[in-house]
């Protein structure tokens, strides 16, 4: 507990240091931060409720054996309307994880300053790995 | 030490913030192997009851959906159980909806808990 204390404390004395960033900045809406906060939220809502109902719907239909699991499944992934949501789900995936990576870097007291680059690069690469999962998709999609 | 650096630290609750960033390390290795394993390895492939028996045979794979279930449950809960205290419940409230999602989360745990036990 010791080392973690310590993370934490450092992560605070730099929240310290830099409060005029943290409340001239980030905690205005338009800016960077608040629209990151934002995004973190409403993926966050969403995944919530896709994770809720993928364990509902395939929990539910696995406990019920093979017919009715492979019912579901193929009324699920077997049409292209499955595949634009699954490509959305990816996408809130990706904002949300890559964006929590950005507030872990800020807890461990890496980064504050720098925030709005941190957050540009975040997308960056979210953009990168949706843009390449969309190619791997595209064939099912244009079937 | 500021004093409300030190209300944080020894703050029973900073347990909660500690296990919200374990379980989003943890997600983002689980859930990566599981996006890639049975969304984008094969796009387009429906996926079946005895595809799902074949991979969770392997033991590994039912460890990354075990994983998953707890991290993701853990984290969407606590992350919801966090957005209620920015919102004017009052206490009451505040602890009333966290009980409920301490229960809804338990039921979905039970629940993907005993679909993964019987594919065994």
């Amino acid at each position: 507990m010791k080392g973690i204390r310590l993370v934490q404390r450092e992560g605070l004395d730099l929240a310290y240091k830099t409060e005029m960033i943290a409340n001239a900045e980030v905690w205005r809406p338009g800016t960077v931060g608040m629209t990151a906060w934002y995004l973190q939220r409403i993926t966050g809502l969403g995944l919530v409720g896709y994770l809720v109902l993928h364990i509902f719907l395939i929990g539910s239909s696995l406990l019920r054996g093979k017919e009715a699991f492979d019912r579901m499944l193929g009324l699920l992934m077997g049409s292209k309307l499955f595949l634009v949501l699954d490509l959305a789900l990816l996408a809130a995936v990706l904002i949300h994880g890559l964006n929590g990576i950005r507030l872990i870097l800020f807890d461990l007291g890496v980064g504050i300053v720098n925030q709005k680059k941190i957050f540009w690069t975040a997308m960056g690469i979210a953009l990168g790995l949706f843009s390449w999962a969309l190619v791997r998709m595209a064939p099912e999609l244009l079937k | 030490m500021k004093p409300s650096m030190e209300k944080i630290n020894g703050n029973p609750n900073s347990i909660y913030w500690l296990l919200q960033r374990i379980t989003a390390v943890g997600l983002l290795l689980f859930l990566g192997i599981h996006f890639w394993l049975l969304h984008y390895r094969n796009p387009g492939e429906v996926i079946t009851y005895d595809s799902v028996l074949m991979r969770l045979r392997f033991r590994p794979l039912l460890l990354v959906d075990l994983g998953l279930l707890i991290c993701g449950l853990f984290h969407a809960f606590n992350g919801l159980q966090a957005i209620v205290q920015d919102y004017g419940f009052g206490a009451g409230g505040k602890k009333g909806l966290g009980w409920i999602l301490l229960l809804l989360g338990l039921v979905m745990g039970l629940l993907g808990g005993f679909a993964l036990w019987q594919t065994l």
